[in-house]
């Protein structure tokens, strides 16, 4: 019974994702369902045009050059809305959740 | 006679320049988009190099890269497809009324010009929009063509809801 508990009291931690974003056609392309702490979004930018993925206030922000690619790591559970600072009317949100 | 008269009451109200181009074939189509694009890269500059305001400059720099960008696929998809843009009165009128605005806001500093350039950028960006749903994406024949100017579609759309949110903002 120690032992359980004991195996209770310290779970494995979940294994961390890594979702891609494609940007392309002036979208973000869809929101990862059941994103956690910890989970990596790579932002892959497709398009002719250079962009920005933003999570305001200074939880992220990428540049992104035609054909670049940037990466952040999500590090506290939350709803956050991302826009692109060039193109205002490009938005999403990513709703993270507690890691388990 | 008539039709330089309707020239001239065309060059008055963009839409109407270009509604003109009714059945526009892909060199003319290209040659409009294009076109298009050129000036407002040019209305752009001038921005960047009258304006101080720090959101108006930002906008001005998007409105110069993207069109650059969108102009650079143009340019290599009508060589890849062997077609040489065709002039026509359209991309003459849209140049005049380009030219005559350019001059306008050259006469403005400061806060009317931030104003004035941001509303003409809201007019031209509506102006082409619908010219882009209306009359060059249903007419061009090229498949990539026509992706490219969907493409554009969404470009300029989304420029035109940039610069309404920036003329309110300059507006307070």
């Amino acid at each position: 019974m120690g032992a359980l508990l004991l195996v209770w009291a310290t779970p494995h931690p979940a294994e961390a994702a890594r979702y891609v974003i494609e940007i392309k056609d002036m979208a973000f392309g869809p929101a990862p369902a059941q994103l956690k702490v910890g989970d990596v979004i790579a932002w892959k930018n497709s398009d002719i045009f250079r962009h920005t993925a933003t999570a305001r206030p200074g939880i992220f922000d990428l540049d992104l050059a035609p054909g670049a690619q940037g990466e952040v790591t999500l590090t506290k559970p939350g709803v956050l809305n991302v826009i692109c600072r060039y193109h205002p009317n490009m938005t999403m949100r990513l709703a993270v959740e507690k890691e388990n | 006679m008539l039709t330089r008269l309707m020239f001239a009451a065309l060059l008055l109200t963009p839409t109407a320049v270009l509604a003109q181009a009714q059945k526009p074939n892909d060199a003319q189509i290209a040659h409009i988009a294009y076109t298009a694009g050129v000036l407002d890269v040019t209305a752009g500059r001038q921005a960047l190099a009258k304006s101080t305001n720090p959101d108006v400059k930002a906008f001005a720099g998007e409105m110069v890269r993207d069109h650059q960008a969108v102009n650079d696929k143009a340019l290599a998809l009508v060589k890849k497809l062997g077609v040489t843009p065709e002039d026509n009165a359209t991309s003459q009128a849209l140049i005049k009324a380009a030219a005559a605005k350019q001059t306008e806001l050259g006469k403005l500093s400061g806060a009317a010009f931030d104003r004035a350039y941001v509303e003409n950028e809201v007019a031209y960006h509506k102006t082409v929009n619908g010219a882009l749903k209306d009359t060059l994406i249903p007419n061009s024949q090229n498949a990539e063509l026509k992706s490219l100017l969907q493409t554009g579609l969404s470009l300029f759309t989304a420029h035109q809801q940039h610069a309404e949110h920036l003329s309110m903002s300059l507006a307070k």
